[in-house]
């Protein structure tokens, strides 16, 4: 019995043994179901209501968005050198909110920028108090200061990555524009903004070639900051513009052109240098210029790119379209004789002189003294209309097309709103408005035998990889026929040899080309001014197969002679002869010696003057051929000191010519503003 | 038999046992496998990171490096501009060579007539009286004036020319060989001759 109730006690125990047991497991096991359906549960409370904002902070957590911009194109030379480059700088940026110590990084951070504590603190101050987490602190800096920068606020206790080694402190890379050559050929190249926009010059008209694209950065860092994911979205990298500039003709046309303007205390000057037989612009000056890597020093006065965007009445270089309108119609020869008379000649209400009497001459020396009176006889051989029509074909009165902003097109005016003096006027360079580009294209013309070709400015463009994509393909007509060409270079010639042109004579190198002075338009006075002139020559060398044009204008000289033969002349003789050398360009035929007797022809200036009574310089002529009208095209000689009353083709007097209105009213068609 | 009683009940309760142990073993190899399998995409996630940071690191290289080809291209541009080149040769003591003849009209200022714009810079602009001369007496101005000049021309002249050839550049010279330049020679001083004939 005791065994029997020893038995059942052991049976018993062992039962509630294993009842313990399976308790104690399923306490186990409530407590991990607790515990992992509390889990579970706050998983799924966070995963689903939460999962938004702690997805947000997760990535922000370990990633970050950063925005950068491409290297914006670079502008090369002919030659391949860089004439406007984008390169790397660095900008100091501060997370306030990451700062403890704000006055003690204040001080540390001025002390390695060199700049004011209290400053800085104010700033850091305020932005901590914005919560701003990036405040510029210094912008543009190079290699160089960077590493300066770095040492100076490295803390050796301090894990990040990056530098500097400062709490609070990071880098961001921007660019900067720089340009090499400082102010040279800035008004070709222009300048861009900070945002890389170009704002003037190649930089503006190529913008869309050179911009650099914003690309963005997706980047996920560790606890260290270190980046050990990117996604980056690719855009193709910019363009590169190649330019027809020639960097040594550049700064050849600028320093003598600078010079020249200086020492004529002028107010302003232009140079251009254009290939012939490629239409290439190789030069492009203007001064005053300005450095556009100092915009801060740019002004109204040296912005202007006044080669393209101004325009002026040429005065006597526009007699090479004169003569080779009546060249083309085979109405004169360089060696045919016209009577240039007593050097008067009245046409309309005006009468225009020569420097002189010159009697009988031929027409190249007739070009070589710059006679008004041949020219306007000339002139009125070709007619109104043959003559309008060789002007626009020349290119005159529309934009020339070169790849620069704000070209002018011009002041053509249309024969039906001519006075009747405007022929005349015209054919002496009055009464049009011109660029200094269109007049060096006119000259380049000739020099190519007749064939213009359009002025371009840019060479080629090209991609990163330096594939080229766009070739310049300039626009080419024939204006004059090449014997016309022939013979108004031999024309050019005589001015250069014995001519208003003499200062022009290059060393070595055999020249063609014509000098005008013109007056100029005053704004206030609201008519040309006679005391304000505009200066110019125009040339092309070597004279037997011109391989360069260059044309120099220079803008209201007041020192000593202010001709274009005195002014522009020798800038044009100092870049010749400096350019044609380093073109490798063979000496031409200088045998034909020129006549440096030092005797200066002077050259008549102004556009006549009234016989009205509104000038005040009037005196009497020889004698009048009265109400004599000339032929359009088959002319004959006058005598001297005729007097047209106006020149109608068909020989009729027109019913009703306009009248040239006051002179306060007549300005703006009559001279071309050069301001 | 009680012996043999128990003997086979603990038999029969050690089988159970020794089905443990094989699902222990079984559940820890499969643990180790897991684990192993953890690991080896630990790994290969780290060293993923670790490369991800090196890439990033070699890309970030490689644009430092392009960003210094411009900058050392742009101070290449810098240091050979033109302005900068003549900068250094001034400094360095290199003197411009003179290609442009002078110049010195001074006889034509001096004699020449008044009715081209060319005059003095001291006169003022307004006061150049061009057309105010009677057309009448033009004839007898220029003819005064051109005898004054012829005057006045044979004295001047040489001074005149031998300036100009001694700053012409020997090509210039040259191609002058059969013109003026040996008119020049023999009116000119000594010490000139000799400067042409050096620069022939």
């Amino acid at each position: 019995m005791a065994k029997k109730n020893l038995n059942a006690k052991k049976k018993k125990t062992a039962a509630e043994l294993r009842q313990t047991a399976f308790i104690r497991f399923m306490i186990v096991i409530a407590v991990f179901v607790v515990w992992f359906g509390g889990v579970g549960a706050r998983l799924v409370y966070l995963q689903i209501t939460q999962h938004e904002p702690l997805k947000e902070k997760a990535v922000s957590q370990r990633r970050d968005v950063r925005k950068s911009r491409l290297p914006r194109g670079t502008i090369y030379d002919r030659n391949g050198r860089a004439l406007a480059i984008s390169v790397s700088v660095k900008t100091l940026y501060a997370d306030a909110t990451a700062i403890e110590d704000i006055p003690k990084a204040s001080e540390d951070i001025a002390k390695a920028l060199k700049t004011k504590p209290a400053e800085l603190r104010k700033v850091l101050e305020e932005a901590k108090e914005l919560g701003r987490k990036a405040v510029p602190i210094a912008k543009g800096l190079d290699a160089t200061e960077v590493e300066a920068i770095d040492r100076a606020l490295d803390t050796p206790n301090l894990r990040k990555a990056g530098t500097p080694k400062y709490e609070g402190l990071f880098w961001r890379d921007s660019q900067k524009r720089s340009y090499p050559h400082g102010p040279l050929a800035a008004h070709v190249i222009g300048f861009s903004d900070a945002e890389g926009v170009g704002q003037a010059g190649i930089e503006q008209s190529q913008n869309d070639v050179l911009y650099g694209a914003v690309i963005r950065r997706e980047q996920e860092r560790d606890r260290l900051g270190r980046v050990y994911d990117e996604v980056v979205t690719e855009k193709a990298p910019p363009g590169d513009v190649v330019l027809t500039i020639d960097n040594s003709a550049q700064y050849f046309a600028e320093t003598a052109l600078a010079q020249a303007v200086r020492n004529s205390g002028a107010k302003a000057g232009i140079a251009v240098v254009i290939a012939n037989k490629t239409g290439e612009v190789l030069a492009l000056a203007n001064y005053p210029t300005f450095d556009p890597s100092k915009l801060e020093t740019i002004g109204e006065n040296n912005l202007r790119n006044s080669a393209i965007q101004n325009m002026y009445s040429p005065g006597s270089v526009f007699k090479l379209i004169t003569y080779s309108a009546a060249r083309e119609r085979n109405l004169i020869s360089p060696k045919s004789h016209i009577d240039l008379g007593g050097g008067t000649i009245e046409v309309g209400s005006r009468r225009f002189r020569d420097s002189g009497r010159y009697g009988s001459v031929s027409y190249s020396r007739a070009l070589a003294v710059s006679s008004n009176v041949g020219a306007i006889r000339t002139a009125m051989r070709v007619g109104k209309k043959d003559f309008h029509q060789s002007i626009l074909n020349f290119g005159f009165g529309s934009a020339t097309g070169i790849e620069l902003p704000a070209e002018t097109a011009g002041v053509v005016r249309p024969p039906e709103r001519w006075y009747g003096d405007s022929l005349a006027s015209m054919a002496i360079g009055y009464e049009i408005g011109v660029s200094a580009l269109q007049m060096a294209t006119a000259f380049a013309t000739i020099a190519n035998d007749g064939v213009r070709i359009q002025p371009h400015i840019i060479k080629e463009i090209r991609d990163h990889e330096e594939t080229i994509v766009s070739a310049a393909k300039p626009a080419k007509n024939r204006v004059v026929s090449a014997e016309t060409a022939r013979d108004v270079r031999e024309m050019l010639r005589e001015v250069v040899v014995s001519g208003t042109g003499k200062k022009a004579a290059p060393s070595g190198y055999s020249a063609a080309g014509k000098t005008g002075t013109a007056w100029k338009f005053d704004e206030k006075l609201k008519r040309v001014n006679s005391a304000k002139y505009v200066s110019s020559f125009i040339g092309m060398a070597p004279a037997e197969n011109p391989e360069v044009t260059i044309a120099v204008v220079i803008d209201e000289p007041r020192n000593g002679g202010r001709d274009g033969g005195s002014v522009a002349a020798p800038v044009f003789k100092e870049i010749a002869d400096k350019l044609l050398p380093t073109l490798k360009i063979e000496p031409g035929n200088v045998s034909q010696t020129e006549d440096d007797s030092g005797d200066l022809i002077a050259e008549t200036v102004g556009n006549g003057e009234s016989l009205e009574g509104e000038n005040e310089e009037v005196v009497a002529t020889d004698a009048s051929i009265d109400d004599q009208t000339e032929q359009a095209t088959h002319q004959p000689e006058k005598k001297k000191g005729d007097k047209i009353a106006a020149a109608v083709p068909g020989g009729k007097r027109p019913e009703a010519i306009p009248k040239r209105p006051a002179a306060s009213a007549k300005t703006k068609n009559e001279a071309s503003r050069s301001n | 038999m009680k012996k043999r009683n128990s003997v086979i009940k603990r038999k029969t309760k050690r089988s159970p046992r020794g089905g443990s142990w094989k699902y222990l073993l079984v559940t820890v190899l499969c643990t180790v496998l897991v684990m192993a399998g953890f690991f080896l995409v630990a790994v290969q996630h780290f060293a993923t990171v670790e490369l991800g940071i090196k890439n990033s690191e070699l890309r970030s290289k490689v644009e430092e490096l392009e960003a210094e080809k411009r900058r050392l291209l742009l101070a290449r541009e810098t240091a050979l501009s033109p302005a900068e080149l003549a900068r250094t040769a001034k400094r360095l003591g290199f003197v411009e060579r003179e290609l442009a003849s002078p110049d010195v009209p001074v006889l034509a200022v001096a004699t020449k007539p008044e009715t081209g714009p060319t005059r003095a810079s001291s006169e003022p602009a307004v006061e150049r009286i061009v057309y105010s001369k009677p057309v009448a007496d033009a004839p007898r101005v220029a003819e005064r004036d051109r005898k004054a000049f012829d005057a006045a021309k044979p004295e001047q002249k040489p001074r005149v020319t031998v300036a100009s050839i001694e700053k012409k550049s020997p090509a210039d010279v040259a191609s002058r060989s059969e013109g003026r330049p040996r008119r020049v020679a023999e009116s000119a001083p000594k010490t000139t001759l000799n400067a042409a004939a050096r620069l022939k």
